[in-house]
């Protein structure tokens, strides 16, 4: 039943679409919107349904719509251009319609086109039934362009009105003129207004203001009166009174005149009064003044920039008062208006100021855009200057992350500040995290052959040929060594580097010894020659106690543990190595001996002990020192420092047993959490890896959402980060990956496997350990 | 080279020594000494602090002139203004308009109807 209806109202919807596209639907729907005084909508579904009617009825329906939406979008402008466009292309679908020709000639003489208003006049006049007033436009025009014009079919009060215009046309004394008509009846209601108008002309001073009132107010036709009132204000103004002529103007303007010297007095007007408010600091008055008169909707450069410095001054105060919301509006409506360097600078400050650093960016970018080219402009950039400034909007875009953006702009700041070497380097930094490495050696080389003993890009490019291997880094680090020998990061990576060349595998003698591996006493060698080189690295002293233990020289592998210890006490990375180290080879009394240093190490972390036990287990070098390990973590916690809490410790212990498959030390460490943090939420978090051990995934799920939520509630929030984090890889599907990497088909199982295997393979031991208890 | 970023806007360096943007090195010098004589570090240690740190920021050109960089700047002075000139006199096609619009049929008067199919008188 629902199945029926919803089918027939699908077909009803399809059928009122295909209604909708039909030509006559479209006639209709212009009709409605016509009516309703949409105007445009009429024109554009009538001209649409026009060019794809295929019926008379249809096509001229959607003719006359269309037409009559031009003649009513033409009546409704005041703009004269406009209107003349409209009344154009009605014509072209209608060419005989009397009264387009009749409001086109009109219009025409409106703009002054009195040439071309003159032959649409005569062959109105020539038309039988033409309008009573076209004899006299006819022969007004006539008479204006120096054509012969007859009196017969006008009126006296036009033929006296052509006479004197004919006069005024040909340059008649006006004070002839003023005599003529002292007497004569004229055209209109109000037999004054000619008289006041040529008085006005006849004489500059004449403000006749009164009277021009007097004439405004009475019955006029209201383009009539438009002209009256814009003689209003020039009377008003003749006298003085600014406050008449500006609202006679606006008056004018309003009732459609649009005549340039109207907007042009208007404007000065404008001008005068903002600046006599700009002198007296009232800004916000010459912003209300100019954004409330229609005169400055025009482009008048002068008023334009009388409100750019209004908003900027505004924009200003508010700055001052920390007000940067404000100061962003204010300096942002000014940029419209002006292409002040400082502006933007200041648009760019407040955006900083508000956080917003993309719009400050493009600020400041637009800002260097617009800055004078010409070095001797006062307001002109230096080279360093536009450098600081590239390297600014760079940082401006790091802040957002938009790290595409930051190459470019530290490319050009490096364009102006080529020899400074910080940039290049961070030019090189940021290559390299687009994965530009090439680009990246290339500006540390450009770098080094600036300053050979920059020591940042020594290290940089040292790091990059590690990498890649494909070239050598050892002299980079020795070149580090030779300015600051005690540097580092140049001494542990030069170790490491030994270090690593110690465990190589690859062939060294050719394609025969290609599975030849270096001899132990080479190795040794080699590891002599780096201790030559870096007396007492740790890490040297460490690798080189592996090589006595796997000779079974354990004296002398113990001896190297305890020098590396002793080497770097404050580092936990050696010192764990170490121990780890010490207790492989049997060491466990300098353990003990050495175990209080340890604990000395400032801002030594409990997870230190919780990593040392989990390795402790894995190797099953003995339960009592991983319970050692465990207390120490347990009595770091209890000092309250870096935010560890007992209960969190706990449960890192529980869980790195469990990692090392020490299910009875986990256990231990389960109850333990159970007797003393009971609402910690760890309690629910170690039954959640035992139901995920007996693989009860949703029960897991259930107990870890439960821990985050009583850990949150008793502010474990190290726990409750633990849990969220389990959870969310509880989550994941385990099987997606598998899905992700192989494509369909038997083949493609396999490779899939494959690709497994090898990303098992990239992972370090950590993270193997990671993506294997939970997958 | 550091450009520079702040995360507000920094204090002005140029109002702290009561100096104009466009004082001259010596200017600079000069509201120094006088404000340290006014405000001494053993009687007014904030208040010459902050004037130090202003004179630091000022002193030498370079410096300045990244500072100008990142300062807010104070907003230009008036433009200067034209002499008004209006355009008071009678124009001769202004009184053409006039005649004009005294006669003519305004537009409106011409609005045509337009009416839906049905609407019509002969149905159609």
């Amino acid at each position: 039943m629902a199945t029926k209806r919803r089918q027939k109202e699908r077909r009803a919807r399809k059928y009122a679409q295909q209604q909708r596209h039909r030509p006559a639907q479209r006639v209709q729907e212009a009709v409605v919107a016509f009516k309703r005084g949409d105007v445009d909508k009429a024109l554009a579904l009538a001209t649409s349904a026009l060019t794809a009617a295929n019926d008379a009825a249809t096509c001229a329906a959607a003719q006359h719509i269309v037409i009559e939406a031009h003649f009513r979008a033409a009546a409704t402008t005041t703009d004269l251009h406009a209107r003349l466009e409209h009344l154009d292309t009605a014509l072209q679908r209608a060419p005989d319609e009397t009264r387009l020709h009749y409001h086109r000639a009109i219009t025409l003489w409106g703009l002054g086109r009195m040439a071309e208003a003159l032959p649409e006049l005569a062959a109105l006049q020539a038309q039988p039934g033409h309008r009573a007033e076209v004899a006299f436009l006819y022969q007004l025009a006539c008479a204006v362009t120096d054509r012969p014009w007859s009196e017969p079919s006008l009126s006296v009060a036009e033929a006296n009105t052509v006479r004197m215009l004919q006069g005024l046309m040909q340059g008649t004394d006006t004070s002839t003129l003023l005599g003529q008509i002292e007497h004569a009846t004229l055209l209109g209601d109000q037999p004054e207004l000619w008289q006041t108008l040529l008085s006005m002309k006849e004489n500059p001073k004449s403000a006749p203001v009164a009277r021009l009132h007097a004439i405004a107010a009475g019955s006029t036709p209201p383009g009539a009166r438009a002209i009256v009132q814009y003689y209003l204000g020039v009377g008003a103004l003749r006298k003085g009174d600014v406050e008449t002529a500006q609202s006679a103007w606006r008056m004018a303007a309003e009732a459609g005149m649009t005549a340039v010297r109207l907007t042009e007095n208007h404007q000065q007007m404008l001008r005068i009064q903002a600046h006599a408010l700009g002198q007296e600091g009232h800004w916000d008055e010459v912003v209300t003044l100019l954004q409330t008169q229609p005169a400055t909707e025009t482009p008048d450069v002068v008023l334009q920039e009388l409100l750019a410095v209004a908003h900027m001054h505004l924009g200003y105060t508010a700055a001052q008062a920390s007000d940067w919301n404000t100061a962003v509006r204010h300096w942002q409506e000014a940029v419209t208006r002006s292409a002040s360097r400082q502006l933007l600078q200041n648009l760019a400050l407040a955006r900083e100021a508000l956080g917003q650093w993309r719009p400050a960016a493009d600020a400041w970018r637009e800002m260097l855009r617009r800055r004078p080219r010409k070095q001797d402009h006062p307001d002109a950039l230096t080279d360093p200057q536009m450098a600081i400034l590239w390297h600014h909007v760079a940082e401006c875009y790091e802040r957002v992350e938009e790290i595409g953006e930051v190459l470019t702009c530290l490319k050009n700041a490096v364009k102006y500040a080529p020899t400074d070497v910080e940039l290049r380097v961070k030019l090189a930094d940021v290559s390299q995290q687009l994965g530009r490495e090439e680009a990246a050696e290339k500006e540390l080389e450009r770098v080094l052959a600036i300053n050979a003993q920059h020591i940042p890009a020594l290290l940089r490019l040292g790091a990059l040929y590690a990498d890649r291997r494909d070239r050598d880094p050892l002299p980079l680090w020795r070149g580090v060594l030779a300015v600051e020998p005690q540097h580092a990061e140049a001494r542990d990576a030069l170790a490491q580097f030994y270090v690593e060349k110690v465990r190589e595998e690859a062939p060294q003698y050719g394609w025969f010894d290609r599975l030849r591996r270096r001899s132990t006493k080479e190795k040794i060698a080699l590891l002599q020659e780096g201790l030559r080189e870096l007396p007492d690295h740790p890490l040297l002293l460490i690798e080189m106690g592996e090589l006595y233990a796997t000779m079974k020289k354990i004296k002398e592998a113990r001896a190297s543990f305890v020098q590396a210890w002793e080497a770097a006490p404050q580092k936990p990375s050696v010192v764990a190595a170490a121990i780890h180290s010490l207790l492989h080879a049997g060491g466990g009394d300098v353990v003990t001996r050495l175990l209080p240093t340890v604990r000395q190490i400032p801002g030594l972390l409990a997870m230190f002990w919780v990593d040392l036990m989990r390795q402790i287990l894995q190797c099953k070098l003995g339960q009592e020192w991983a319970e050692v390990f465990g207390e120490e973590a347990i009595s770091l916690a209890e000092q309250g420092q870096h935010g560890e809490t007992r209960a969190y410790v706990l449960v890192q212990l529980f869980e790195a047993a469990n990692n090392a498959k020490a299910p009875e030390v986990a256990a231990r460490y389960a109850a333990r959490i159970r007797a003393e943090h009971p609402h910690s939420g760890g309690v629910e978090f170690t039954e959640a890896y035992q139901a995920h051990q007996r693989h009860d995934s949703s029960r897991a799920l259930r107990l870890l959402q439960q821990a985050q939520r009583l850990a949150r509630q008793a502010n474990e929030t190290g726990i409750a980060t633990l849990a969220e984090q389990v959870a969310g890889l509880l989550q994941t599907p385990a099987r997606s990956l598998f899905d992700l990497l192989a494509p369909p088909g038997g083949r493609g199982k396999r490779r899939g496997r494959n690709l497994v295997d090898e990303l098992l393979d990239e992972l370090d031991e950590e993270d193997r350990g990671a993506f294997q208890r939970f997958f | 080279m550091h450009s520079n970023a702040f995360s507000k806007p920094v204090g002005d360096p140029y109002a702290a020594l009561g100096l104009s943007r466009q004082a001259s090195e010596a200017d600079i010098k000069r509201a120094y000494f006088q404000l340290v004589r006014q405000f001494p570090p053993e009687r007014q240690p904030e208040k010459f602090r902050a004037i130090r740190t202003a004179y630091e920021q000022l002193r030498d050109p370079e410096q300045r002139a990244r500072m100008d960089l990142f300062l807010v700047q104070p907003p230009p002075p008036l433009p200067k203004q034209r002499r008004p000139s209006y355009d008071l006199s009678v124009h001769v096609d202004d009184l053409l308009t006039l005649a004009m619009e005294l006669v003519r049929t305004p537009m409106q008067d011409d609005l045509g109807e337009i009416a839906l199919p049905s609407e019509r008188p002969d149905g159609r």
